[in-house]
């Protein structure tokens, strides 16, 4: 092996450096869609948020005259969810195990 | 053929990224070059005639001169980042080799790449280039001989 041979197999130990990854031509293809997705789902989301926290007649519901008075001339279609609401937090249970109405309907 | 095309640019993306390097001088705008090849493959711009390696060396070296036909301005190759890396991990030995081989001629520098780094013969550097395999091997051995009296 001559010096040019030599000379030869010590370039040959450098090593090119690896170059990135191509660009995904794909990703670039969704771009536009990717964005409208995007736009869409903040869309929902914000839509979602709106309505949770919008004030409803079914939240903490104080069960006197002058409220349901304010819901029946407000919100009338939801004045019979109301009345069914106050009556369960307020009348009593009638299914209740050894509740007084269960034990009185067996004398 | 995506898959066919990443697996070329897997195996061969480093020997082609050094020879758009040796032509441009700018491994930036030579990666550039390198994906702008494949980018044509994958969309289907262009198509794969012949032997795959052989065709993207070709491909590389008619985007690199089209690039340096449209730059006013050429970037030193020693100056401008490694694209040889060296074998003890240096980055000065790196770039003293990448400064002698910008000082030889553009010609000598291409079949000394494609030869050494690109793994072609005389015949497929030749091909790639559209010269004589005599006239490559000739390039080559003033390359070589060149070089080593710069670097050594």
């Amino acid at each position: 092996m001559d010096d040019l041979d030599k000379f030869e197999s010590r370039l040959r130990e450098f090593r090119p450096r690896r170059p990135a990854m191509i660009p995904d031509e794909r990703l670039q293809r969704l771009r536009g869609p990717i964005w409208v997705a995007v736009a869409a789902g903040l869309a929902a989301a914000m839509f979602v948020a709106a309505r949770m926290h919008r004030p409803s007649t079914r939240e903490a519901i104080t069960p006197t005259l002058g409220t349901l008075t304010t819901i029946a001339l407000e919100h009338p279609d939801d004045l019979d969810a109301a009345l069914t609401e106050i009556s369960r937090t307020s009348l009593p249970d009638v299914t209740q195990p050894g509740g007084a109405l269960q034990m009185l309907s067996k004398l | 053929m995506k898959d066919d095309a990443r697996g070329l640019y897997e195996r061969h993306g480093r020997a082609l990224l050094a020879y758009a390097c040796a032509l441009l001088r700018d491994p930036s705008a030579a990666e550039d070059v390198l994906h702008q090849v494949f980018l044509n493959v994958l969309r289907g711009k262009a198509s794969i005639d012949g032997e795959p390696v052989r065709y993207l060396f070709r491909a590389i070296r008619n985007t690199a001169l089209n690039h340096i036909r449209g730059q006013s301005r050429e970037v030193e190759l020693a100056g401008a980042g490694v694209w040889l890396e060296s074998p003890d991990g240096s980055t000065e030995t790196s770039l003293a080799l990448q400064s002698a081989l910008a000082t030889l001629p553009a010609e000598q520098r291409e079949v000394l790449v494609l030869k050494i780094w690109g793994q072609l013969t005389f015949e497929e550097a030749a091909a790639v280039i559209g010269i004589s395999p005599n006239t490559a091997a000739s390039r080559y051995r003033y390359g070589l001989e060149k070089l080593k009296e710069i670097w050594t």
